[in-house]
């Protein structure tokens, strides 16, 4: 039958229902007149022949019953009826209704809030073309068991111009500067990336264009800038006009030519700053992050054995630094989220989705309470002649529309409870800030949503069937319910404490090691103490500008009467990116055969930094105004290195 | 000879379908016409009850195998007569095929067996 056609009658039967209703009707009595007719004509007398053709007729309303279950749109119809009923149901409960929705919303918002965090962290891809092609680059020295470390400048410009394994390799160097001009002065992060850097990585801008190889030299007058898109929309509301303006950078104009797309890592700083090769670039410090893109139908093994042939070049070649050096290849799958984090976020989605399946099974278990009260209900229902399917609807109908406002709830729920980790700005939890209810995570909250409904209705759907009709309709006060129930009721409280358990002792063990985090002693006082930073332009290197802008501001500070003391450090405490150096405590004995120099972590701090951050010295004293200033200070060592 | 006793119940699947669209493929008839007709040409052997030929005179005429108007019976009733359409008289040869085909099937099984 053509599709037109079909939908008519769909359309007739549902929407002109008492017509079709009526019509039936009129059948049915002009069929059991001519049977009356033709049991006369036989000879009966009329009121024995209207007996007859009653019974040859059966019930008038089991015909229409049957006819209506053949129609288009039948089960349509019968679920309408099923959800208003249910609807019903569950007005007459408001407590039961209410306690199970927001069981229900409480289980899915946490769900949907740990997929949402999940996907951004784990499944979403990187925002880099072909990024299965893009690695990250780290030296190492394994001798001094050092396995990764930045770039120096110099090895950089090296590797890239001696490998045969990359298509682009690009290098990329934190800073941060004071932006002025449009708008007030704000300290951004400014950093330097080589010209190829986001062709390595495989981004182009949104807006505008990328460096070029020949820009940023240095001693070029045309400076030029690319912005990242939150900054763009942040600070310039996402103005598509912003390419070719000025901004000041450290008092420098510079040019803006481009605008990048969102996205993590790399390509999230503020503003890029071009930086050129230079040929007296340093070997001895290890600042740069450097990434490749590996060309077509390149292995990483392929590239892991050409670096480490440079690296073999690179040791021959400059001793003094790349002495020991190798070189380490990580694939960029692997970026984002490091094996712990992928493992604890794994351990997250399991729990919730625990508490999720406690959250059904305690519906379950009401509404099979519920279902034995309603014994009697589904009784009467066999008894008027609705069919095994039609009952087991009809029960899977109510948590079925319970868990569809459970998960209406939870959503709204999952939305605040996002905007609240992300407002935390939880560090460690990769991209937290690219956690969205994105089509992915709405599809998996509906998958829940309607896993959770079946999962919650199968066991009262079950004994849905009352097996005994008659036992059920005379037996007026049976509250207990049968063997079967009992049966069923155990297993769904055994599951709940089995589950409740494991969640239990889960979050006992992360407790746990939460609290030995907490009780890591970092050697200093973390309570009323605030940190900002401050960043100054190049000129204050210059005469001293910066001390005595440093000793204004701390003669300030100290004015204030709720400061007790106040210092600066060049890098702040426990932040990762922690400066180091050797130590080199026989001086002038540069003989074969020395053993490695002893690594320290360096800090350039201000006399009042140890009393600020009540730090206390093994040994010895604290520094004071009387100690040479910067670039001469005595070593003051207070347990790191050793 | 006397007849078979009457089979009351729904029987093979499919087989009232085709007894109804074979008794109105001569001329349109009406509910219980098509009753006593199927019951005459069987020689009795199926007794289609009110309320197995109500539902599937609804669903051939919503599958498009019959179309139905009101008119008047041969007594002067109001009833309502169905018809058989093309999708119908297609539907008749498709069925009467293969039941010819299941019945040789059944016999020379039943025979050889």
């Amino acid at each position: 039958m053509p599709l037109w056609n079909r939908l008519s009658t769909l359309w007739r039967n549902l929407a002109r229902k008492q017509r079709v209703e009526d019509d039936l009707n009129a059948e049915i009595r002009s069929y059991e007149q001519m049977l009356v007719d033709e049991n006369v004509r036989a000879g009966s007398d009329p009121s024995r022949a209207r007996l007859d053709a009653r019974l040859e007729l059966g019930g008038a309303a089991q015909i229409q019953e049957e006819v209506r279950d053949v129609r288009l749109g039948a089960t349509l119809l019968a679920m309408g009826t099923e959800l208003r009923q249910s609807l019903r149901g569950l007005r007459r409960n408001p407590g039961l209704t209410t306690l199970g929705i927001v069981m229900l919303a409480l289980g899915m918002g946490a769900s949907t809030v740990v997929f949402s965090i999940f996907y951004a962290a784990l499944v979403q891809p990187l925002p880099f073309r072909d990024s299965g092609r893009v690695v990250e680059l780290t030296e190492t020295r394994q001798e001094r068991g050092i396995n990764q470390a930045s770039f120096t400048e110099a090895n950089f410009w090296d590797v890239r111009a001696q490998n045969h394994s990359f298509e682009e390799i690009g290098a990329y160097h934190y800073d941060e500067a004071n932006l002025t001009g449009r708008g007030p002065a704000e300290k951004v992060t400014a950093s330097f990336v080589s010209a190829g850097f986001f062709r390595a990585l495989g981004v182009s801008p949104v807006l505008g264009r990328d460096f070029s190889y020949e820009e940023g030299r240095t001693g070029s007058a045309n400076r030029v800038v690319i912005l990242g898109h939150r900054f763009w929309k942040t600070r310039f509301g996402g103005d598509p006009n912003i390419l070719g303006e000025t901004l000041r950078l450290n008092d420098r104009a510079c040019t803006v030519v481009g605008v990048l797309p969102p996205g993590e890592p790399w390509i999230n700083d503020q503003l890029y700053v071009p930086f050129a090769y230079r040929a007296n670039a340093d070997r001895g410090s290890w600042e740069f992050g450097v990434v490749g893109r590996l060309a077509r139908g390149v292995t990483a093994e392929a590239a892991r054995a050409d670096l480490k042939g440079i690296a073999a070049s690179l040791d021959r070649a400059y001793p003094k630094d790349d002495k020991g050096i190798g070189f380490h290849l990580e694939p960029s799958s692997s970026w984002v989220a490091s094996d712990n984090t992928r493992r604890a976020l794994w351990v997250l989605l399991g729990a919730v989705t625990f508490l999720l399946l406690i959250a059904c099974l305690n519906i379950a278990n009401l509404l099979l309470a519920r279902g034995m009260a309603r014994q009697r209900e589904i009784a009467v229902r066999t008894a008027l002649g609705a069919g095994r399917a039609r009952l087991v609807r009809f029960v899977m109908m109510e948590a079925i529309l319970l868990s569809g406002f459970g998960a209406v709830f939870g959503l709204a729920l999952a939305y605040a409870g996002l905007r609240a980790i992300q407002a935390l700005a939880i560090s460690g939890i990769p991209r937290l800030a690219d956690a969205s209810l994105n089509p992915w995570v709405l599809g998996f909250a509906a998958l829940i949503a309607v896993l959770t409904g079946v999962l919650s209705g199968l066991a009262p759907a079950l004994q849905a069937p009352a097996r005994h009709i008659a036992a059920a309709l005379r037996d007026r006060d049976r509250q207990t319910g049968s063997r079967r129930q009992g049966r069923i009721r155990t297993v769904l409280v055994t599951g709940e404490v089995a589950l409740s358990f494991l969640l239990l002792v889960g979050a006992g063990l992360l407790i746990r090691s939460f609290t030995q985090l907490m009780s890591v002693n970092p050697g200093f006082q973390t309570e009323n103490r605030l940190l900002f930073s401050v960043s100054m332009p190049n000129s204050y290197s210059r005469n001293g500008v910066g001390k005595q802008f440093l000793d204004r501001l701390f003669e300030r500070l100290s004015a204030v009467p709720e400061v007790v003391a106040a210092g600066a450090v060049s890098h702040r405490p426990v932040e990762g990116g922690d400066p180091g150096m050797a130590i080199d405590s026989s001086s002038g004995e540069q003989g074969a055969g020395r053993v490695a120099a002893p690594w320290a972590g360096w800090r350039f701090v201000s006399p009042g930094y140890f009393r600020a951050v009540g730090l206390r010295l093994i040994r010895g004293r604290t520094f004071d105004e009387n100690d040479k200033p910067v670039w001469g200070q005595p070593a003051n060592l207070p347990q790191f290195g050793a | 000879m006397k007849a078979p006793p009457p089979v009351t119940t729904a029987l093979l699947q499919g087989t009232l379908d085709v007894l109804i669209l074979k008794v109105l493929k001569l001329e349109p008839l009406h509910g219980l016409a098509i009753s006593r007709r199927i019951a005459q040409v069987t020689g009795g052997t199926f007794q289609v009850k009110p309320g197995s030929l109500f539902p599937a005179l609804h669903r051939m005429e919503e599958a498009g195998w019959l179309t139905s108007t009101w008119g008047e019976s041969e007594n002067s009733r109001r009833a309502k007569f169905y018809r058989l359409t093309k999708a119908g008289q297609f539907q008749l040869k498709e069925e009467t095929d293969q039941w010819a085909r299941i019945s040789a099937a059944m016999a020379s099984a039943l025979e050889t067996a």
